[in-house]
This record gives C-alpha cells, structure tokens and sequence, in this order.
C-alpha cells in the first residue's frame, strides 16, 4: 500500500526503476534457499505471470536433517515445504513489491543439512 | 471574422482528403475518348481511313461484344463493378485523414492522430508508473482506446489514468473531441 502511496504523479522523480526478469529470478532463488534451509546453488525457479500475479515456480531439493541423528520429532518434511512455500512467497512479495498470486514448489533430490564437517 | 473562417477553410482542407485525383483521372479518360471519338468523325467526314473503328461501325461493334469470350467479358465486367465502387466511395465517403485541429483567435492547430496518440500513450505510461511499451493507444473518429499490459504484481488503477488522459485532452481542446476507453489486459508481462 506504501508504494502504491508512492505513485501519485508529481511526487516521484523523473525516471523509472525496472527491474528484470533476471533479478527477478534471483530474489526467488534466494527466498526459496532461504526458506527451505538449501544451499541456493541447487534451487531454480521461474518468474511467470498468471491474470496480472506473479506465478513463482520453485524446483528445490527436500531438507533433510542429518543422517544418523534421530528424528527431532519435529513437523515433517510436506508441513516444513508447505510453511516454506508460504514463507518465500510472503519474502519474494517483501522484496521486489510485486504481487504474489501463486507458489509451485517442486521438491527434487534431496539436501542433508550438515551442522559442521567432518574430517 | 474572415481569418476565422480562413481557418476553417484551411482546417476542412487538411483534415479531408482532396478528391482532385479521383475527379482527374476519370475526366482525362472521358476526355480522350471523345477527342478520339471526334477525329474518327472528322476522318470520316472528309474520306480519310480510320484510326481504330469508323463511326458506322461502332454500333455493329458495340452489338459483337456479346461474340467475345464470356471469361474476358466477365473480367472486363468485375473491373469496372470495382472500379465504380471505388469511385463512388471516395466520392461519397467522408474522407477524413486522421487529424483534429483545433482554432483560436491567432492561429489554427493540426494535430496528426498519431502525435496525439502517442502524447495520451506517454501520459498513460507516467499516470501508471509503467513502461511506454506496456500500453497502446488506437485512435477511432471518436474514441481513444487505451490497451494496458500491467507489471505482473502490481495493479494498474484505471481510473487514475483514465483522469490523467482526460486531463490532458481537456486541456488540449482539439476537435472532434475524444472519448477515452481504457483496457487492462489480464495477463501480465513478467518483465517490461
């Protein structure tokens, strides 16, 4: 709602700031890194457009928590991608204040979260 | 009072199309062929050979059409049926060239269709905060259609633009006045 405050003719400065569909796809891979406790090397996501929204498509891989530890007893991985989901659109919106009307996440392959390596 | 009926003269002029090739071209045909009409009369009157046909036989001749190929005929026939629509078209037709003026008392203002249409598609694009790419304007007799693309996430406000061209229009005071009709497209465009 602020920046819609802030697009009455006259009170910007002459120019405008565009921001492109590269960016754009950046912001979603990192939110969606974010988000999901990835690395973002191993995210992609596309930027579309659905009835005037913006569409993210978010293939990611599933966290997982380390191998061998026991299960924390914790939500379980589709109620954490779900929150996830949730999350990284809520950010993407924050971020570039475009409109979010919809969320795919994918989540291929898996990614161990590793609290500190072992030598 | 005279410069400004001056001025209406010179508006009518320009914002209509001159029909003085349309007139010009029929006339000089008609011309040559009565020319040509006239010497076959004076060559025969005075014994001399044709040029094409001698006047008694022109109407011999007239009667053979009917022995010609039916296919040539019909052609021949198609082309004259479109060449008099054509002519009673531009004849009949309003003839506009896509311009609105605009008369005050020192001067008279053309404007072409397309500089206004431009000027309201500029406007639009800063009222919406959105690419000049993003909106196209087409320009009827009377209605300016305002096509929007938005940025997909953030809504376009109509109304805002629809005030910002109208604004503009009213101060431009041009005539036949325009009507604005804006359309945002439903899809969006990622990037502009």
């Amino acid at each position: 709602m602020s920046a819609h405050a802030a697009r009455v003719p006259g009170e910007r400065s002459p120019g405008r700031t565009r921001i492109s569909a590269q960016a754009l796809n950046r912001v979603a891979v990192q939110a969606a890194a974010e988000a999901l406790g990835v690395p973002a090397g191993r995210v992609r996501t596309s930027v579309s457009d659905e009835g005037g929204l913006v569409v993210l498509t978010v293939t990611a891989p599933a966290p997982l928590p380390e191998l061998g530890r026991p299960p924390a007893g914790g939500p379980g991985l589709l109620e954490r991608a779900e929150e996830a989901r949730g999350a990284l659109g809520a950010r993407f919106s924050a971020l570039t204040g475009r409109r979010v009307g919809r969320v795919d996440l994918e989540l291929s392959g898996t990614s161990v979260r590793q609290e500190r390596r072992v030598r | 009072m005279t410069t400004h009926r001056l001025y209406t003269r010179a508006v009518r002029r320009e914002s209509h199309s001159p029909r003085t090739l349309a007139v010009a071209i029929p006339v000089i045909v008609l011309l040559l062929v009565l020319l040509w009409a006239g010497a076959e009369i004076v060559l025969e009157l005075l014994r001399q050979p044709a040029l094409l046909a001698a006047p008694t036989d022109w109407t011999s001749g007239l009667a053979g059409i009917s022995e010609l190929d039916p296919v040539w005929l019909g052609v021949a026939g198609a082309v004259a049926v479109i060449l008099a629509l054509v002519l009673l078209g531009l004849g009949l037709g309003a003839g506009r060239t896509g311009k609105r003026h605009r008369i005050d008392e020192a001067a008279a203002v053309i404007v072409d269709d397309r500089v206004v249409a431009g000027s309201l598609a500029l406007s639009a694009s800063r009222a919406a905060d959105i690419d000049r790419g993003q909106v196209r304007v087409t320009i009827g007799r009377s209605t300016a259609d305002v096509e929007i693309t938005p940025t997909s996430g953030v809504p376009v406000d109509a109304e805002l633009i629809r005030s910002a061209l109208m604004a503009e229009l009213e101060r431009f005071r041009f005539e036949p006045a325009l009507r604005v009709a804006i359309r945002v497209n439903t899809k969006g465009t990622v990037s502009p």
